[in-house]
Formats: structure tokens, sequence, C-alpha cells
């Protein structure tokens, strides 16, 4: 029984680790709680969705139309919502952030109806058993790509030229311009690649859950945002190990618990750790300027 | 940018102008036309029962007006939409009942609607007809709403007899989705079913909307073993419910109830549903005096099969009719022809209603099989 709910739970928080990686790349580069990402999270499996069952191509063909489409909205996004404020304070931006999810929820209910609607039967599902913990092949998909996005994503924001100019923007904008580096390149690209991953989450969390619908990025980008914040928000594997300890938090919660309390014992943790480590598991307080 | 403001400032006038227009341009038209309502979810969540519901009405209305309407005076329907949100509900009932012209109301779909309007209609002598389900709503207190289908209770007896009697169930797991209709069905059934002798082994809830992942939930359940999952919810989580229940390894008989009663079940569960048993009021196989013509024109209108809450609708436009010619347009006449009525032929079966303004009907079991909704071999 604890073994079977411990696997529940890993399946659950690298679904909420993928989704969070992407969330607080963007806010570890512009300061800016990103909440439109869970609504990105969603076109991403719609547009997936659409290119795989009307159009009738491959999945692998749709996963990249999937992501390349939000990767279109993500910068228009920035372009038209979040530039024209960027001087001005943080909470104008936080609310164009808020204004753009709301738009993007009614308007996939506009296109695409708001029905539930089904994605396809695609990865053959098989069981695994590893050490008494059991995983499907889709859960290990997941999981593995949680994994290898942190790594890749690690690596850009380190090692290379594009990370080096990112981490500088983060840390000064003005400054980082007279240094000469292109600030608008920086903050456009860092959401292109924060859109990518968050279509990437949702078209496999759609392809996990076998359910699409224009809803589905409010409370998954809600969850995305604690596990962010209970890993340290800005740090990337932190995202994951937040993500995973939400995860098996609720679902042990669930288990041991009470069901009905699940989603409030989430929110507990968050509290707990704030109070404890107000930067989060892996966050580092000093490095931020103030 | 003031050029701009000032034409947004003329666009919303004349939004609104024609908003207030809709309502009253036809006003006055006496006994040439007579209205009657639709008050029931066109968008949002529960959309797609309302276009059921309102297309169903409008076939009723169709086909009494190619006969030439009631009396000489055709019958034309308003449409309005309550969203499914118990916040909107009261708007929508004050404005048809301010409408003197509209005679009598089919609706509101979800329960919390419902309530949330029924005093509006009543202080208005409005008759109307719901098919929500929370027993609350007959509590005596409002005269003029009448239900056409069960209430939770009588269906969770109805459903608690099945699963012990026929079923011949005895540990039977619970799923509940934790609003007023998951909690008041689940103490329902758990009640009868124990007072059979049966046991409940487990009750695990879920939070309609906020969790799709229910893993945890059925792991627990799974663990103590049932012969049976009742599963108190709607369609959307029940398919995912399947599947998951599934992949845990959960593998045992399933029953819904009328929540689950529509052709998206197949659609989003596939394969994992098959088998899965829930209540219905109507099927096009369990025939009644009108069923067949009523499948027929129906599909033939619209290229889709009716489902319970269509057959529902229709019955409801035509008891309505049937009042209107019999007592005069009138909204008191319609209310005192729905308090005496006995065994209106439905297609959906006889309706009369009882004291308490209940439909008296029982219930159909439905099955899924090859991945089609027909009813189920053995009936209550």
């Amino acid at each position: 029984m604890f073994l079977d709910q411990l696997s529940n739970g890993l399946a659950l928080g690298s679904i909420y680790a993928l989704t969070a990686i992407g969330f607080t790349m963007v806010y570890g580069i512009i300061r800016l709680i990103n909440f439109v990402h869970g609504d990105i999270y969603m076109m991403g499996a719609f547009f997936a969705l659409t290119a795989l069952t009307v159009l009738g191509l491959p999945i692998v063909v749709s996963f990249i139309i999937g992501m390349i489409g939000s990767v279109v909205v993500g910068l228009m996004i920035a372009k038209f919502a979040y530039k024209p404020v960027f001087e001005a304070p943080r909470i104008n931006l936080f609310l164009c952030a808020i204004g753009a999810a709301i738009f993007l929820e009614n308007y996939a209910m506009l296109v695409w109806g708001p029905q539930t609607q089904s994605f396809p039967d695609i990865i053959q599902n098989q069981s695994y058993n590893f050490l008494g913990l059991k995983f499907t092949t889709l859960q290990l998909i997941i999981l593995g790509t949680a994994v290898v996005l942190m790594v890749i994503l690690t690596y850009i924001v380190k090692y290379t030229k594009m990370g080096r100019a990112m981490r500088c923007t983060s840390q000064d904008v003005d400054a980082a311009k007279l240094m000469g580096i292109n600030t608008n390149h920086v903050i456009y690209f860092t959401f292109a690649i924060g859109s990518s991953l968050g279509a990437a989450a949702g078209i496999l969390v759609g392809m996990y859950y076998k359910a699409v619908y224009p809803m589905m990025g409010f409370t998954s980008g809600l969850k995305a945002f604690v596990a962010a914040v209970i890993g340290g928000i800005g740090s990337i594997p932190g995202a994951m190990i937040g993500g995973i300890i939400m995860g098996i938090a609720e679902t042990l919660g669930a288990a041991y618990i009470s069901s009905g309390y699940r989603d409030a014992i989430a929110f507990i943790i968050l509290i707990f750790i704030l109070l404890v480590r107000p930067s989060g598991i892996l966050g580092n307080s000093a490095k931020e300027k103030v | 940018m003031k050029k701009i403001m000032w034409l947004l400032v003329i666009v919303m006038v004349i939004s609104l102008l024609a908003g207030c227009s809709s309502n009253t341009a036809t006003g006055g038209g006496g006994a040439e036309e007579i209205y009657i309502a639709s008050a029931n979810p066109m968008t949002g969540d529960s959309a797609q029962f309302g276009d059921m519901k309102v297309k169903a009405i409008q076939l009723a209305l169709d086909e009494v007006n190619e006969a030439g309407g009631i009396n000489g005076a055709k019958v034309s329907l308003l449409v309005g939409d309550d969203t499914g949100n118990p916040k909107e509900a009261p708007n929508v009932a004050q404005r048809f009942a301010d409408d003197k012209k509209v005679l009598a109301v089919i609706g509101h779909w979800n329960s919390s609607c419902t309530l949330a309007a029924r005093g509006i209609y009543n202080d208005a002598g409005m008759p109307v007809i719901t098919d929500s389900v929370n027993k609350d709503i007959t509590d005596g207190s409002t005269p003029y709403l009448y239900r056409i289908s069960l209430t939770d209770t009588t269906q969770a007896e109805y459903l608690a007899e099945y699963a012990y009697e026929v079923m011949g169930k005895r540990k039977v797991g619970i799923m509940y989705t934790s609003n007023d209709f998951g909690a008041g069905i689940t103490a329902d059934f758990s009640r009868v079913f124990e007072e059979k002798g049966g046991v409940v082994v487990a009750t695990e809830t879920y939070h309609e909307g906020q969790s799709i992942d229910f893993t945890p939930q059925l792991t627990k359940l799974r663990n103590e073993d049932p012969d049976l999952m009742f599963i108190a919810g709607y369609y959307v989580e029940t398919a995912l419910i399947a599947q998951q229940a599934q992949s845990v390894g959960l593998d045992v008989p399933m029953l819904g109830t009328d929540g689950i009663s529509s052709e998206e079940l197949i659609r989003l569960g596939g394969t994992a549903v098959e088998g899965i048993l829930f209540t219905g009021f109507f099927h096009p196989q369990v025939k009644y005096p009108g069923t067949e013509e009523f499948v027929t024109s129906f599909r033939e209108k619209y290229n889709r099969e009716p489902d319970t809450y269509a057959a529902l609708a229709y019955d409801s436009a035509k008891i309505i009719l049937k009042a209107i010619e019999e007592k005069g347009a009138t909204r008191e006449g319609i209310k005192s022809y729905l308090s005496e009525v006995k065994d209106f032929p439905g297609v959906a079966g006889p309706i009369s209603f009882d004291d308490k303004n209940d439909v008296t009907r029982g219930i159909i079991i439905l099955e899924v099989k090859n991945l089609e909704i027909v009813p189920a071999e053995v009936q209550p």
C-alpha cells in the first residue's frame, strides 16, 4: 500500500516538476510570476491534439507543432502584454499576466469549446516494477522528460553565452544593456523557451490523463507556482525537487489523512517551508540584489 | 485615443440597446403568439445539456406549430442562459418572471441554479418544470415548481437496491464528488445498502475540476477489496476514474448515477468504461407511446441521438402545451393543469406529479456495451 502510494506520488510529482521548470525559469530571468504559464501549457495540449486528430499527423510532428504553436503564443503575449509595461512597476506586469491568462482560457473555449476532449491512445502503456515501485511507460517518459529538460536548461543558463546574458539581465537590466547585451533578445528568448517547456508539459499531461480542456492550466499553473516556491523560485533543480515533494505529499496526504483535503495539504506544506526557509529549499536569497 | 474611447462607448450603448430590444420587441402580440421559456446552461461546463434541452423543446413546439398551433396561436420559445452558475440563474429567472408574456419556464438543469431561482418564479406565479435532482427543490415551499426527474434520494435508493438484490453485491467502495449532489446521493445510497445488510468498505471523495489524478483514492479503495465501485459524480471524472482504476489494478464492476448518462462518457473513457451500469430515465429502446416518433424526428432534425435530458425536456414542453390547450394561455391555468394531470403519455414514460410536485416514475438501468449505451439485461 505505501509503496503503491509512493509510486502514485512520484508520477504526480514528476508532472508538477515538469510544469514548474518552465515557470521557475521565466521567474529566474525576468522576475515575473508568469501566471500565463498554465494557459500556455493548455494551448500546447490543444495545438498538439488538433494536429493529431484534425490534421491526422503523427505524434512526434504533433508534439513539435504544439511546442511551436505555444512559442508563437508566448512571444505574442510577451510582445503585446508584457513589453509595453516592462518599465513600469512589477505589479503592472503581474496584472497583465493574469489578464492574458483569462484571455487565453476564454479564447480556447471559443475555438475548441468548453467540453473536455479526449486525447487518443498513442503510446502502449506497460507496467514496470522497480524495487516495489510501479511505473507505466508514460510515467517514465514524463519523469525522464523532466530530468532531461532540467539538465539541458541548467546547461543553457550556466554554461552558454546566451545563458550568461540571461543571468546578467536577471541581475540588472540596465547594466546589462550598457554592457552591450541585447536585453530584448534575451527576454523574448526566455519566453520562447518557457513556452515550449510549458507546451511539452501540457501535451504529456494531456496524453497521460487522456483529457484536454480549456481550464486545465488553471490549477496546474497554481500547483506549478507552489512547487517552484517550495523548491526555491528561480532555481531549476529546485522546481524539480519541489514538484516531487508536492506530488508525494499530496498523494500520501490523500491516502493517510483524507482525500478531501489533498489540495489543502499541498498548501500547508508551502506555508511550513516558507516559515522555515523563506527562500525555498534550493533558493539562495543572498544572491538577489535589492 | 479619445476617438477610440468614444467609439467603444457607442458600441457598448448600442449593444445594450440591442439587448433590451430583443426582450421587448415582440411584446403585446396578444393571442396570436404564446411564449414559453427555457432557462438552462447554454455556455460553460454544462452547456451541452442545455443545448440538448433547447433542441428537444424546439422540436415539440415545431410539431405543434406545424399542426396549426394552439387554437390558431403560434408558440415561440425564449432561450435564457444561466451558464450553469447559481449567481446567474436569478437574473435569468427575474427576466422571465417580469415578462408577462412568458407563460411557463422549463429549466434550470443544475440543482444549485434551480435552488437559487425557484423563489423568484414562485413569487411571480410562474409554473416551472425542472429536471434538477436535489431533494430540497421540492420541499413544499414553492408550489409552482414541478420536477420531472427523480430526486437524488429516490435514485440512490433504487441504485442501492439494484446493487444488493440484482447484482448481488455485498461490499461496496464509493467515490463521490464533494458537492450537494455527490454527498447527498452517497449518504442515501450507503444508508439503504447497509440497511439491507451490505457493507460500505470505503468512501473516498474528490473535488470536481481541481484534480484529475485519482490514483491515491483508488489505491485505497483497491486495498479494501470491494466487489463493487459506486461512483457518484459526472461523466468527465467518471471516465478518468474508470481509466485510472484499471491502471491501479482495481478491477470491479462499476455503478454510476444519471450524472454520467451521456455519450461523452464513452468518447472520453473508451474501453475503460465498458460494462459500467448507471441510471437513466429514458432510452430509445425502452418504448412508450410516442418514443419512436420522437427519436426519429429528433434524429432527422438534428442528426443526433436524443438523451435523457432531451426526452424529459420534450415531455415538459408537451405537457405545458397540453395545459395551454386545455386551460387557456395563463400561468394559473398551466399550474392548475399540472396539479391535476394523471398519467400524461410522455416519451420517457407516463407522468403524474405527487403531492410534493415530484414525478412518479421508475428508473431504467443502462449499460455501456460494445461502446454503446444500451438498457441493461436485468432491470429493477
